[in-house]
């Protein structure tokens, strides 16, 4: 059977869902900010799925060249909240989100 | 290019329950290990897909991060008491379930109305090709952006000389409370144990 661009684009859309859901619902500081890299995943997944199944047509894979790059702003944002949160933690001693609402600089 | 439809569906469902895994388990130990094996599965499917330079570099992507959250956060004292220093998910978790229903259902629904609407060409460049012929400045982009990230990471994530001395002061000072705590329980525990004993005899 052969795979088109949608499943990619709804394997995305379910990844997207999932990801946003663990942005909102959690409440610990690290695992919001993994959720929120899974979210950055998510459309990579229909970057380069559309141009392997040749979405893009005969053009060039910008969508390739567009997914190198959220994969590179994915992992960009993952260290930068990863200091971030040291940062808050260390002032605050706390993981909690909710909690975070009371920092001041 | 024909993509392998059993390798699609195979990763697909792997990389779901990795997801699933990652944003329910509550622990940190096995949520961040979900994700990382969530992002590692992105890069197969990128493998499997055909799209072998996006795989490889989210596959560099996923280890790297990995390492530097295990680094970081299990063994490096004191960070590794963030995780378990407050409950894993929210009392209000049933609204971002709610809104997380909701984009899902407009997501299915919308690309399977719109599934003939998709064009299919006949040809697939290489990712290589665009980078280093037609975009060269994406590369620089992309190196400038990793390295801002790393300097930003490591300019707010550092430790200075002063929050050292105040942490060390601070484990001293529950370690001293501890010893207290320990030895006046053993008083305690001690003058249970020698009261009948010693009690008054009649």
């Amino acid at each position: 059977m052969n795979v088109g661009p949608v499943h990619y684009a709804v394997l995305s859309g379910l990844v997207f869902a999932l990801a946003l859901y663990g942005v909102l619902a959690r409440r610990n500081a690290l695992q919001a900010l993994v959720a929120l890299a899974l979210l950055f995943s998510a459309p990579v997944i229909a970057l380069f799925g559309f141009v392997q199944t040749g979405g893009g047509g005969s053009g060039p894979p910008l969508g390739g060249a567009l997914a190198f790059f959220a994969i590179i702003a994915m992992a960009s944002e993952a260290v930068v909240g990863l200091g971030v949160v040291l940062l808050i933690w260390r002032r605050t001693g706390t993981g909690d989100i909710d909690e975070y609402v009371e920092v001041e600089g | 290019m024909t993509v392998s439809g059993a390798g699609f569906y195979i990763v697909a469902a792997l990389l779901l329950a990795a997801t699933a895994a990652a944003v329910v388990l509550p622990r940190f130990r096995y949520s961040g290990g979900a994700a990382a094996a969530a992002l590692a599965l992105v890069g197969l499917l990128a493998i499997v897909s055909g799209a072998y330079a996006v795989g490889v570099v989210q596959l560099l992507v996923a280890g790297i991060l990995a390492a530097t959250f295990a680094l970081t956060l299990l063994r490096r004292e004191p960070y590794c008491r963030i995780a378990p220093s407050s409950p894993a998910t929210s009392r209000r978790w049933w609204i971002g379930a709610a809104v997380a229903g909701g984009f899902a259902l407009l997501f299915v629904v919308s690309f399977a109305l719109s599934a003939d609407g998709f064009h299919v060409g006949s040809t697939v460049a290489q990712l290589i090709t665009v980078l280093h012929y037609r975009a060269p400045y994406a590369m620089v982009i992309a190196t400038v952006l990793v390295v801002t990230a790393i300097s930003v990471a490591l300019l707010l994530g550092r430790t200075s000389e002063d929050e050292r001395e105040l942490d060390r002061t601070e484990e001293e000072r529950r370690q001293r409370e501890e010893r207290v705590r320990r030895r006046r329980e053993d008083r305690l525990a001690a003058r249970g144990r020698s009261a009948p004993a010693g009690g008054p005899q009649e």
